[in-house]
């Protein structure tokens, strides 16, 4: 899309680009405040063929990407509760609402955006790098980790407002923080109150296929997902979303 | 100086392009997308091409034939020599263009950035900070990974395919490698030990400090942009500009 643009369009495509990034930053808070559950109905469209790829493959159709997200859930609520276990004198008393998400640190800020709305504004693209930091329980206590990710995702204009149709959220470094990018994690023993954490296990993608290997020093090098750019309508594009 | 709404209209617009030009760039660099960034996100026309230039803490490199030499050429050698471990390692690996990177990583970012589109309208001028890492590895499984800290700068301008770089400057100021406490990085490294630099900045055709992690921290504050009628040579970020200068080596205003 090369044409002159009036200012009329201008100031509606720089409001786009605005509620764009305003959407991605609110979903980064939802990480932030352990609100993933939320995340779903807030942020995604009511299209059939929404669509969230991982590294290891992609969660096709509104059910499939909500189990995405119930996964995460499951895991920060028995995360929670064997904190609550591991910590009686302070939390104990708590109810289960009431220790959701605690002790926990998720930092997923976003930047360097790249971001492209379609001539017809009925779409968008964005492309992102995440560098962040979360922590998780292991059977040997809590670890921190540091997050190097690539989130690309297509956008749809549904009742005036912008939702996330396709998703690929793309993890290249996922490490214990302090450590180094490759070799193996240090291994800590494990840990009664933590035993749980041998059972929480995140939902498997509806379509498995490896959207990208982790980083190592044997892994052929992986450019980020397509550079958005610009175009006219979704028809002429690409998509982030699942080709099978 | 004032302006109609439709004015203010076209530089807020001209910023936003401003800003995801430089992170175009970004993630460019990250995948090492040389020869498409050169095409794609710096200036085209002939007589800015004569005058764009790449810098470094140790000097710039002028001209697009001299960029492209360094960026494009030796960046290719440079990947091509990081490959060989490998093919030695294990005779199947080709030394061939699409094995280029194995064992390599790279993310760059493009944060906060400070822009002022010249009241002109020409041109447009830029910092912002690139926090990445890159990391290189080894056939042995190992791999060297530094976290880098540095300023970005450029002098940006409108072309008939819209705003591209002209002037570019990669400031390093922090190397930390990847595993190891902050308390073993040397608190007075020379360029000449930060391997960074070393990877990185190559021998530039104008040679003059443009930026020095020692102290070059005291001329941010003269060198970050501020509101302009238009863009003079002294003022940018082009090796005739006072970019990283002590103050007795700049011009007097």
């Amino acid at each position: 899309m090369s044409r002159t643009l009036t200012a009329e369009e201008k100031l509606s495509r720089w409001e786009d680009v605005r509620e764009i990034k305003n959407l991605v930053g609110r979903m980064s808070t939802n990480y932030t405040i352990k609100e993933e559950r939320g995340m779903f109905r807030s942020y995604w469209s009511g299209r059939e063929d929404v669509c969230l790829g991982i590294n290891t493959g992609y969660f096709v159709g509104p059910a499939e990407v909500a189990r995405y997200y119930d996964g995460e859930e499951a895991r920060i609520t028995a995360e929670s509760a064997m904190i609550q276990a591991a910590f009686p004198q302070e939390l104990g008393e708590k109810t289960q609402e009431e220790v959701h998400g605690v002790g926990m640190m998720t930092y997923k800020p976003v930047d360097t955006a790249v971001i492209e709305v379609a001539g017809d504004r009925q779409t968008a693209k964005g492309l992102w790098i995440i560098r962040g930091s979360y922590s998780r329980i292991s059977t040997g206590g809590p670890i921190s980790y540091w997050e190097w990710s690539w989130l690309a995702i297509d956008f749809v204009r549904e009742n005036g407002e912008w939702k996330i149709w396709h998703e690929l959220y793309l993890t290249e470094i996922d490490r214990p923080c302090g450590g180094a990018f490759v070799g193996p994690e240090t291994a800590y023993a494990p840990r009664p109150e933590f035993a749980a954490a041998a059972d929480i296990h995140m939902p498997e993608p509806t379509v498995k296929q490896v959207l990208r290997e982790h980083y190592s020093a044997t892994r052929p090098f992986a450019a980020s997902p397509r550079i958005p750019a610009p175009y006219e309508t979704f028809a002429e594009t690409f998509s982030y979303g699942c080709e099978a | 100086m004032v302006y109609t709404n439709e004015e203010r209209i076209d530089r807020i617009w001209d910023r936003e392009n401003c800003v995801q030009l430089m992170n175009r760039h970004a993630i460019y660099y990250s995948n090492d997308m040389r020869r498409a960034e050169l095409d794609d996100l710096w200036v085209q026309d002939r007589e800015n091409q004569k005058t764009a230039s790449l810098a470094y803490n140790n000097g710039y490199y002028v001209g697009m034939d001299a960029i492209s030499q360094h960026y494009v050429v030796e960046r290719e050698q440079q990947l091509y020599d990081r490959l060989k471990p490998y093919c030695q390692a294990d005779p199947s690996v080709e030394s061939c263009r699409e094995n280029l990177g194995l064992g390599a990583s790279a993310m760059h970012t493009s944060t906060t950035p400070l822009i002022y589109i010249a009241d002109d309208g020409k041109t447009a001028r830029f910092q912002g900070y690139q926090l990445g890492y890159q990391s290189v590895g080894s056939p042995d499984g190992t791999a060297e990974s530094y976290l880098e800290f540095g300023l970005v700068y450029a002098d940006l301008i409108r072309e008939e395919g819209g705003w591209k770089i002209w002037h570019l400057v990669l400031e390093h100021d922090h190397t930390v490698e990847v595993g190891h406490a902050y308390a073993e990085v040397p608190v007075l490294r020379p360029d000449s030990e930060d391997p960074i630099i070393q990877m990185d900045c190559g021998t530039p055709t104008v040679q003059r400090t443009v930026f020095d992690p020692f102290y070059g921290w005291e001329y941010i504050w003269q060198d970050m942009p501020r509101p302009y009628e238009t863009y003079r040579d002294v003022d940018g970020y082009g090796p005739n500009g006072n970019l990283g200068k002590p103050y007795y080596e700049r011009e007097r205003r």
